[in-house]
Formats: structure tokens, sequence, C-alpha cells
């Protein structure tokens, strides 16, 4: 599988991605060969619907599938060092340096049992940073992502936060070692749409600030359009489209992408006329067809489709390294989007 | 006469006290969380009344007084001309006949020891029409876009969409002239919940029931309903045709909600103009005096402090509870 890059050394590279995870009724293809990069300060964002495997390509990524779960094929490169197959031990020195996540629920990836500034100091002493110094750090990460009378606040427990206050936290530990790659997955669903608008400005900040590269995991296309430069579209386990964020929302070509835009109910108009959807519900990955995993749902499905499985190509007359996996997408690119 | 009429809703939760017995004591300040303060609004046969707001805003706690599974502290609910908040055993159940619910979560929503054909008779049981159920069940079924072979299955044998298609029959199994909708596709995915949307639209044309819907996610409030409530700590804030508050908010915080979200169109998005809002929401057993939403208001004035804004017609036609809004349009 080639590599697309638009840089000559990209700091993460992901290639041929595989995972299963085995259960009573056979293997599950959670990720089904996937290949991308991301670029020293680059935010990719990668969308999809429950079940595309999205969560689960992070978390390969860190190195933490949770059993029964395995990675199967594929190689994970961060900067010069290859992370799959690597000692766990020598992960470890990794996690929250290199490469650092902030997870959906900061509730439950908080200990509730210490105190808020305590958890930032450990991330930086577990990477050998000196206690005293550590210390003067974690109080100025929380003044940086916006946490009020933050020596005071350092000395609270997580449950005296609100969600959005210890998603700051989250962020600013995540930050703590200024690592080379943030991977957020799905940062703010948890949170209301106003303190969304503070995370993500705060997550924006950050990011700038440790100079890091942001993997950003979401299903919420309105984030992806304001936070991202390329985006990937994942359907069950597979990358069915990428690109820049305007090639991909603006000039979407895979049936798949176009149909969640236009599933999406607009903020500013209301013609109360039915939405459009994508008929039916996505395959279970318990077998892995060869065919378009799209093609049940396709309203432009042909024969091929459903004989034969789609690569990621070149979409033409693009600039950007527009891709698709559509048999169809030359038909697709002509046939514009009402929207 | 609408179908119905609340009018000063309030509801007083007791704050929780921890296991060791601190906390505020019984009658001091802060022991109770005011959810609902003073709410009024009124829904016509047929039509979709959105009550949208963030997380702790009462949205919810409204919807379940509405259908008395929370008894109101006081105020008054009328439906179809009968009050009542105050019904009990025979005539309570008569009422929820014509009331019922679709709740968020389609897995929590549905017993999972129960067939679908059990969890849909339960209703007709329940208000003795159990004649006719299995046609009845069947009827329901297809009305929901579902295969009525399908009655004999188990919840767990249906995805997230085709579950809440469950709680949609099951909640319109006695024909009732109003569904209370909480978060009802909050949890689904994109390309589902357009299908329930459409679902819902289309059952509103063929039934005539009007639908109370509660969602935090605007766009989707905007799409379905005819009117909206905005909801801020408790009170209704803002309230008027949707297409009039979408286009033309009149409350800051109306205003600061719809500009925090998103565009999923990149060149709209860079150019969209925000208000980002300062702090979190305020705790509700010890809110603000005045106008709760003061503390994150960027045009608060000494007025908004003094006195409680209520939610008043103004010259402009807009219902709004805003000193502001309400000085600078009968100022005009």
């Amino acid at each position: 599988m080639t590599i697309i890059s638009e840089t000559p050394t990209p700091l993460l590279v992901v290639d041929d991605l595989a995972v299963e995870f085995a259960t009573s009724s056979g293997a599950i293809h959670a990720v089904n060969g996937i290949s991308f990069t991301v670029a020293a300060g680059e935010t990719v964002a990668i969308v999809g619907e429950s079940g595309s495997g999205k969560s689960v390509s992070a978390l390969a990524i860190m190195g933490l599938i949770p059993p029964p779960g395995h990675q199967t094929n594929g190689v994970v490169r961060l900067a010069s060092q290859t992370l799959t197959d690597m000692p766990d031990r020598h992960y470890r020195t990794l996690r929250g340096r290199n490469i650092a996540m902030i997870f959906q629920d900061p509730l439950s990836s908080l200990n509730p049992a210490f105190r808020v500034g305590d958890q930032i100091v450990e991330a930086m002493t577990t990477h050998g940073t000196a206690k005293a110094e550590a210390r003067t750090r974690a109080i100025e990460l929380m003044e940086s992502v916006g946490i009020a009378n933050a020596p005071r606040r350092a000395r609270d427990y997580p449950h005296q936060f609100s969600g959005g206050m210890r998603q700051r936290v989250m962020i600013a530990m995540a930050i703590a070692n200024r690592p080379q790659l943030l991977i957020a997955d799905e940062p703010t669903t948890a949170l209301d749409v106003t303190i969304q608008a503070q995370v993500l400005d705060v997550l924006q900040a950050a990011k700038k600030d440790a100079d890091a590269a942001l993997l950003l995991i979401t299903h919420d296309l309105g984030v992806v359009a304001g936070m991202a430069d390329r985006v990937l579209v994942m359907y069950a386990g597979r990358i069915i489209e990428q690109g820049s964020v305007d090639e991909v929302l603006i000039n979407p070509i895979h049936p798949y992408t176009r149909g969640l835009l236009a599933a999406l109910p607009s903020l500013h108009t209301n013609s109360r006329a039915p939405l459009p959807t994508i008929a039916g519900v996505p395959p279970n990955l318990l077998s892995d067809r060869e065919a378009c995993a799209l093609a049940p749902r396709c309203e432009f499905a042909i024969d091929v489709c459903r004989s034969s499985r789609p690569l990621l190509e070149a979409v033409s007359g693009n600039q950007e390294n527009h891709q698709a996996a559509c048999f169809r997408a030359h038909d697709m690119a002509v046939l514009k989007v009402d929207k | 006469m609408a179908l119905l009429e609340i009018e000063n809703l309030t509801k007083d939760f007791d704050a929780p006290t921890s296991y060791f017995g601190s906390g505020p004591k019984r009658g001091q300040p802060g022991a109770l969380i005011r959810a609902v303060d003073d709410v009024s609004l009124e829904i016509s046969a047929g039509e979709t009344l959105g009550v949208v707001g963030e997380s702790g805003c009462g949205k919810s706690t409204l919807g379940r007084m509405i259908l008395r599974l929370i008894d109101p502290t006081s105020g008054v609910i009328r439906f179809n001309g009968q009050e009542i908040q105050n019904l009990q055993g025979r005539a309570l159940r008569n009422m929820r006949q014509r009331i019922q619910i679709v709740f968020q979560d389609p897995f929590s929503s549905l017993d999972p020891r129960m067939r679908v054909q059990e969890i849909l008779a339960e209703p007709l049981i329940v208000q003795g029409q159990k004649r006719n159920a299995a046609k009845r069940i069947s009827e329901l079924l297809t009305m929901v876009g579902l295969d009525p072979a399908f009655g004999g299955r188990y919840p767990h044998e249906f995805s997230g969409g085709q579950r809440q298609r469950i709680g949609i029959a099951r909640a319109l199994a006695l024909n009732p002239d109003l569904v209370v909708l909480d978060e009802p596709v909050s949890a689904l995915d994109v390309s589902i919940q357009a299908q329930v949307l459409n679902l819902l639209s289309e059952l509103q044309n063929n039934l005539g029931v009007a639908f109370l819907f509660i969602a935090h996610d605007l766009a989707v409030v905007h799409h379905i309903s005819d009117r909206i409530a905005v909801m801020y700590l408790g009170r209704v804030i803002e309230t008027g045709a949707a297409n009039q508050i979408y286009s033309d908010p009149q409350h800051p915080y109306t205003k600061a909600l719809l500009s925090a979200v998103p565009d999923p169109n990149p060149q709209k998005e860079r150019k969209r103009e925000r208000i980002v809002l300062s702090g979190d929401l305020p705790s509700s057993s010890a809110p603000p005096s005045g106008c709760t939403f003061r503390t994150r208001c960027w045009l608060a004035e000494d007025i908004c402090a003094a006195q409680i804004p209520l939610l008043v017609m103004n010259p402009n036609g807009r219902q709004v509870a805003c000193h502001l809004v309400n000085a600078r349009s009968s100022s005009d």
C-alpha cells in the first residue's frame, strides 16, 4: 500500500493497520487495513459513526487496544521509531511524553482519589521532571488552559470540577510533556455546546503552545470543519474518503460522505422537508466480503460494487490529494452536491 | 384553547446530602435545588414545541412533570382544559392514555426480558384495550417502519435506531394527543438520526399528534419544531416561532447558544461570528440574584442583578425574558 503524504517526513505513519476482536461468534474486523500520515503540527480528523473503527485506530496508535482485540497487521511509526511490536516497557516511556491522549469522558479518565494538581505533576515526574519544577509547571499549565485560581484549584479533586473544567485539566495533563502528537477522542462530545466552544479554543491553543500535531477523533462534522486541516472518513473499518477539510466537506465524492452531510439538519434553514437519509444500517464486521461495505445502502451501487472492493484512489481533477474509495468516483465528481 | 397549558410551573428538589450528613440542612439556603422555575408554556393540538437548553436547565424535569412522573412543587398543568397536576388513581391513568413519552436511551428504556410484542401490548393491557391487541401491534410496527414479523424478538436483537422505533411505537399504542420526546435521537448516529426524525414528522402528519421535543442539539430542534422555548437554569428565557428564533434570536443567551454551534462547511465555519461565553453554568441551588444569566452575560447592567426579568411579549411581538432587550424594544 502506498503512503500518501505532502511532507517529506511525516511525524506519524500508519501503514496498513488492521485490528481484530475475537468474539464467540468469530473475529470482528474493527479496522481493516488503513493507512495515513500526520505531519508535524498538522491537525487530522478521523470521522465516522459508531463502530466505524475510528477510536480503535487511535487506541492502536497508543498501543492500548483492549483485549480481546489485537493488531493483526500493519505498522505504526512515530518520527523515527516503530511503535508496533515495541516492548511494553519502552512504549510506556513514549506515552504521555511523545504521544498523549485526551479521552471523551474526563470523569473516568482522572483518578477520583487524587488531587488534580498532583495528577498533572505525576504526568511529568513519571518522565523524569524534578518534583519542584513539575509543581510550578502544573500551575502554569492550569492557568494556560484557563482555570482560574490555579494554585488553589490544583488542590481540588476531580469531582469538584465541572465537565468543561475537567476536560481542561485533561488537556493540561496531555501537553505537560510537550508531546509531538496529541490524540483527542471525542474530546467535547460529553459537553454542552457553549462549553464545547470554550474547550475547543483551549485545545487549539494548547496544541500550538506545545507545537504538537493533533489527531482528532469525532463524529461531529462541525467540529472537524473548525479544527482540522485534513480529514479521513471511515466506514466499516476502512478509510473511504480523505483530503483537505475544504475538499472533503465542500466537494465530497463518496456517497457515504455525501449522505452524512446531507443527513445533518441545518441550523439556518428549516424547510420542513424530509432529511435525505442513508437507508439501512452499517454492516456487522464479522465477515469481510470482497465488496464495497456501503453497497447495500448505496443508491449509486452497480454490480462491480457488490463483487469487488474499491481502493482509495485520487479523485480526478483534484489538487489537494483528495482520495475516495468508490467505483463510481468519476460519476460522482460530475454529480454536483446540491447543498 | 391550547391542548396543553402550563402556568407558573415550579419544581424544587432537595439538595443531595452526603452520607455523613454534611451539607445544607432543610430550610437553610442551598437545601433546595430549583430545577424548574415559574415556567408557563402552551402546546396546540398537532404542533411541535421544541425545548432547548444545556444540561441542568430543567428541560427533562419539565417534560416529566407534564406526564406526572414527577410532581410539581407549584403551578398548574391543564390538559384539554382539565387541571391534571393533582390527579390521582384512575383519573391519572386515564390522563396518561392521552400523554405518552419516548426516552433518550433506547437500551435502558425497553425491558430486555420482554419480546417486542409484549412491550407494545403493555400499554394496551394497562388501559384495558386487550381486544385486537395482536392486530394493533402489527399495525404499530408497520407504522414505525419495522417488519411485523419482528414482534417475537427481544430488544437486544435490534440496533439503536430500531429500538428507538419500538419506543415510539409503544408511545403511540394508545393514540395519544401529546408525546413528550426527551432527547429521542441524541444516542443515535447521524444517518440513523435522520431516519428517526423523518419518521416522527411523518407520524405527526398522519396522526395529528402534538410533540414536546426536548433536545440539546439546536439543529435537530430547529428541523422538527414549529415553536421553540429556550431554557436557562430552570426558566424559559425566550420563546417564539422556530424560524424567528433561529434567524433573529433576541436574548443574549439564545444568541450565544446559536453562535456556539460549529458549521460543517469549513468556509462558513471560518467566517462564523462567535460569542464565547465565559464561565460555567451557576449552581441551581444558589442561583445568582435577578437574571440568572447575568454572570455570563456580556451586556449585564445593574438592573439585571436587582430584578428577575419576566418573559413578556415585547412591543416587537417577541417573548424574551431580558431587561435590556425589552427596554430597547419599547423605546423603539
